[in-house]
């Protein structure tokens, strides 16, 4: 038996060829996500391990959050605390460190330079870390600073240049005195921007504090024990006090580093999640044709003693090995595509070594089973139904066996799941409930599957009246309702790629015109002065700054907005704060409904307030990122307005408790009569000194927010352009079929006088019309969907309803591509049949 | 080695040839060179003033399409389409109309007016089988090639296909080359041409079974010139 599955393998290799790859796209992207993954963590943590390598220990204060966020202030320990530290017994060489993140260097263009890095702030020390100095000197004066070369390079700034930087102070400018390297590597790790001030400076400005540092690096003896020493520091210092070893430190910033990567892996997966569903109905699709053409010779074998068993396992043979090679090769294209994005990530954040591939074990197994599994599961049903072939078929015509028309049973099954599906839906839709929304869409997707071959014809009928007049055309029309089955097998493949992205485009779209709708009616500000890209610290904008423009004849009213995740009554929490909570008040159109803002307290939405149990009057404990808890009564609740749903709390409390004390945006209502074109260059010209912010009217700031919207729906198109790829395939797949089922009508056609280009006319229809078919159904059905999820939705903010009516005829017209290039192939092989040879092929 | 070798053949018009001879003989070959399926290597063909070797593919095929009618052992007809349709698809590949008078005598004289809306897969195969005649005859080629005609049919069918063919000639004046190894269907052709290797080997006029049968032992019989070329 395995002898003859070999043979019938190689019989028909093309067409197991082309539904094979779909699945080794699949396993291509899944292994190369995973390959990027490994590769990128194992360089991230070795770099991070040769960072902290002369760390031994480092103590660090408490942070007030639990649940510590990237953007917080690090607590600063006072000189009493390291000194503390420098008298546990068993510590004998403990160095006060001053490195937070959040100096931003302003480069010659008056920007922040880019990059997704942190941006370091560093006291100068002879000790620990000892930079190496490239050019120059150490910062040795107030007003001198050095940078890493990585940032020099960046920059082009040099020795002697004045710049000016960004730290918890507005813009204060510097002379650079030196370019440093760290450990003779040209840079730290993963292309972050340092910026060396002297100790005393370094602690105003990244602390707050004179005198304090961020940490206490603790170095290890030799022959010390790090584990123990860390015990022995944590159990002298007790409580308010975090001790980690040097290991510990480079894992962690190794594990926040590699979260960059998983917006790419999820990408990629994404990517591969829609080539395996569209591959399981190609393999699906290709494996029932090959039972349904080798009916008689199953049968045959059935009649020479071959058990159904073994039938059943010949063709579960055949998927394994198509799986298999789907797999080897899938997964070596994936680790070159892995390398390959990985190589692009680390080139992006400079200074990131990567060496080599790092092969995960996990990339291996999961495409294994994915590349062997989906091929093998996919055959179940048709080696089922070779399994069921009866014997007596071996002397019957090998047509008349192949049961072509779609199923009752099958078309029951469909409508229920179909009825199911829509009751769903109707429910998620009436109760907002999102579960019984996401198994509607599910039910609705497999039903269409199913029944797909019931409507095949029809549809198909009326996508071809426009060509019937044409012979050539009509024949290609009669040819693509032949076998509906498989028509309709076809055009699934196409269909759940363009449903799928017909889908979430409309969700997309929705919420775009949701957004921008919400900003353009419920937001009154005139100028907004906003950073939408901003870093893991957020950008100034300079208060001085913030007060002239408020005496500008033009400005009304000017409110300087903050926000930061803190927590209240120990619940995590996003805090705003307002700079003039009037001016707020009235720029985001709150409408208080219990109480008022008067600055002494917080105030809330109504919702806000229902989920954390509050009215006004109530007291609530504060913890923010620095400093100890408050206690703060809620003067206030207002009505929800979608652009300012949190909790607010007085400006005072946020200059105390945000990491910084200066406002990250502004709002700015203009007097009556004003225009907000003529005023916008006035306030940047003010804001000179604040790089990271730029002014935007009110249609800018609508056109920002929809764009952000836009290149997601942008990334959604993308998923499509695989799902069509792949989707050719199956097209290509089955015109090779046809074309080869039909070889003596074809040599028929030709000989009572078709020319060629009608050949490639009639392929070509048969093609388009498919495809046409699978697109249409897919917009149809993602469309529905859609609509139904943004109503569902509605609720989360998705208000508006907008369908991408230019993306869907996009769709359309991109399927007429599809089936023209995939009977390109086929279509001139049809043309080139030799007439003689086909009219006598059997 | 050559297919056919020196075969000179004149196919008069208006008169119904048979071309005879054992399998391997040439004479599909014959037929397929005449047809424009196939090419001469040495030679000329003409059908009626026309030389058409070395025609391309598009001029040949174009041939065929206005110039020739075709009748084939496997009745070849699309199962998509009806049997009116089937008859008319040579003129729709051109892109014309049938001329209704001349439609509604060839579906006269073929006998199925009745089945003209079903297909072939509703039909029999002597019913195909006239489909395929019909068809051939519809754009009023010059000359008609059946190559084993009645070769999947029974006896009576087969029959029903001579009857038709031979009444074409005579009634409607058609000029028809079969290819056939029956030497009952030779007896409905006003001549028989015998190949044999490649070569014309014998000719008869206005055949009989029995005429038929002599010549075919003949050419068969050991030690015959034809027989020791072979060996």
């Amino acid at each position: 038996m395995f002898r003859a599955t070999m043979k019938s393998l190689l019989a028909r290799k093309l067409r197991l060829v082309l539904s094979a790859l779909a699945i080794v796209l699949g396993v291509a992207f899944v292994s190369g996500a995973l390959t990027m993954n490994s590769t990128l963590s194992e360089a991230f943590s070795s770099a991070y391990d040769t960072a902290y390598e002369d760390v031994g220990l480092q103590v660090t204060a408490e942070a007030p959050l639990a649940d510590s966020v990237d953007a917080a202030a690090p607590k600063p320990l006072d000189a009493a605390s390291v000194e503390r530290v420098k008298g546990v017994s068993g510590v004998n060489d403990a160095t006060g460190v001053v490195r937070v993140p959040g100096a931003r260097l302003i480069g010659k263009d008056g920007k922040v330079p880019s990059g997704s890095s942190q941006r370091f702030g560093q006291a100068w020390s002879d000790k620990w870390g000892a930079p190496k100095l490239r050019e120059g000197n150490a910062p040795r004066t107030a007003d001198e600073i050095a940078i890493n070369a990585a940032l020099a390079d960046k920059t082009g700034f040099k020795p002697g240049d004045r710049v000016g930087v960004l730290t918890l102070q507005p813009r204060r400018e510097f002379t650079i005195a030196g370019v440093v390297e760290f450990d003779g590597r040209p840079d730290f790790v993963a292309g972050e921007q340092t910026v060396i001030f002297t100790e005393p400076v370094a602690q105003e400005l990244m602390l707050g504090q004179a005198g304090a540092y961020s940490a206490v690096n603790v170095g290890l003896g030799s022959g010390a024990d790090a584990a123990a020493l860390k015990s022995d520091v944590s159990a002298a210092l007790g409580q308010g006090f975090e001790v980690r070893t040097g290991q510990e430190l480079a894992d962690d910033q190794a594990g926040a580093s590699k979260g960059l990567l998983t917006t790419i892996t999820s990408l990629l997966l994404g990517f591969a999640a829609v080539a395996v569903l569209v591959g399981v109905f190609l393999i699906v699709n290709a494996f029932s044709v090959v039972v349904a053409q080798r009916t008689r010779e199953l049968a045959l074998m059935r009649a020479l003693g071959a058990s159904r068993k073994q039938v059943r396992r010949s063709v579960l043979l055949e998927a394994v090995l198509v799986g298999l090679v789907a797999w080897i090769v899938g997964a070596a294209l994936g680790l070159l595509l892995g390398r390959v994005v990985a190589g692009v990530v680390a080139d992006e954040d400079s200074g990131l070594a990567v060496g080599g591939f790092t092969v995960s074990g996990t990339a291996l197994v999961v495409s294994f089973l994915l590349g062997v599994g989906v091929t093998t599961l996919a055959a179940a049903v048709p080696a089922l139904r070779a399994s069921r072939v009866p014997p007596i078929a071996a002397m019957r015509e090998a047509a008349a066996v192949a049961d072509d028309r779609p199923g009752r049973k099958q078309t029951i099954v469909g409508l229920v799941l179909l009825v199911i599906g829509a009751v769903l839906l109707a429910l998620g839709i009436a109760s907002e409930a999102l579960p019984a929304l996401f198994a509607g869409v599910l039910f609705a997707f497999v039903a269409t599957a199913i029944l797909i071959p019931a409507f095949t014809r029809p549809v198909v009928n009326v996508l071809a009246k426009p060509v019937t007049r044409s012979t050539a055309a009509r024949l290609g029309w009669l040819n693509a309702v032949r076998h509906p089955r498989r028509t309709a097998a076809t055009a699934v493949s196409l269909m759940i790629g363009v449903a799928l992205v017909a889908g979430m485009s409309t969700v997309m779209r929705s919420l775009q015109h949701s957004a921008t709708e919400t900003v353009d009616n419920q937001l009154s500000a005139d100028l907004s002065i906003i950073n939408l890209s901003s870093g893991n610290v957020p950008p100034t904008v300079s208060p001085a700054a913030l007060q002239q423009i408020r005496a500008l004849p033009d400005v009304a009213s000017v409110a300087g907005y903050a926000s930061e995740y803190g927590e209240v009554n120990g619940n995590k929490q996003f805090l705003f704060s307002w700079d003039d909570q009037a001016a707020a008040a009235a720029i985001v159109g709150m409408e208080f409904t219990q109480g008022s803002a008067n600055g002494s307290g917080a105030v809330m939405n109504e919702s806000t307030a229902e989920r954390l149990k509050l009215k006004a009057g109530d007291q609530i404990k504060l913890q923010m990122g620095r400093g100890d808890a408050l206690t703060l009564p809620v003067t206030g609740v207002y009505k929800d307005t979608t652009v300012a749903d949190r909790v607010t709390v007085p400006w005072s409390a946020a200059q105390a408790g945000f990491r910084t004390d200066q406002p990250s945006q502004a709002y700015i209502d203009l007097r009556d009569g004003a225009s907000a074109e003529q005023v916008k260059p006035t306030v940047e010209s003010l804001l000179a000194g604040s790089p990271e912010v730029e002014v935007q009217t009110k249609k800018d700031l609508v056109e920002t927010v929809g764009n952000g919207i836009g290149t997601i729906i942008l990334v959604v198109q993308l998923l499509l352009a695989v799902a069509m790829i792949i989707a050719i395939l199956g097209v290509v797949n089955i015109l090779v079929l046809s074309v080869l089922e039909r070889t003596r009508e074809l040599g028929m056609l030709r000989s009572i006088g078709m020319i060629r280009g009608q050949m490639r006319r009639m392929v070509t229809t048969e093609s388009v019309l498919i495809s046409l078919f699978g697109a249409l159904t897919g917009v149809v059905l993602g469309t529905v969907l859609g609509v139904a999820v943004v109503k569902g939705l509605r609720g989360e903010g998705i208000t508006a309803l907008s369908v991408p009516w230019v993306l869907l005829v996009v769709y359309l017209v991109a399927a007429l591509v599809v089936g023209w290039l995939a009977a390109l192939g086929p279509g001139s092989r049809a043309a080139k049949l030799k007439v003689l040879e086909a009219i006598a092929y059997e | 080695m050559a297919a056919l070798r020196g075969v000179d053949l004149d196919i008069t018009a208006g008169k119904f040839t048979a071309i005879m001879g054992p399998s391997g003989s040439g004479k599909s070959t014959l037929m397929h060179c005449l047809a424009g399926l196939d090419t001469v290597t040495e030679g000329d063909v003409f059908i009626g003033d026309t030389s058409i070797t070395g025609m391309n593919d598009k001029q040949l095929t174009t041939l065929r399409r206005d110039r020739i009618g075709f009748i084939f052992q496997q009745f070849n007809l699309l199962p998509t389409l009806t049997a009116q349709e089937n008859i008319e698809l040579p003129l729709a590949i051109a892109g014309r109309k049938p001329e209704a008078e001349w439609f509604e005598q060839v579906i006269g004289k073929v006998g199925l007016r009745d089945r003209l809306h079903h297909r072939p897969s509703q039909m029999s195969g002597g019913q195909q089988q006239r489909v395929a005649c019909a068809r051939a005859l519809v754009s009023k080629p010059e000359i008609v090639f059946a190559d084993e005609p009645t070769g999947n049919l029974d006896s009576r069918a087969g029959a029903d296909v001579l009857d038709f063919l031979r009444t074409s000639v005579d009634d409607l004046g058609q000029t028809i080359v079969m290819v056939t190894h029956d030497p009952v269907a030779a007896t409905y052709a006003d001549r028989v041409v015998f190949f044999a290797d490649g070569r014309i080997v014998n000719e008869l006029e206005k055949p009989t079974a029995e005429t038929i049968l002599d010549t075919l032992k003949e050419i068969d019989r050991p030690g015959s010139p034809v027989s020791a070329a072979r060996s």
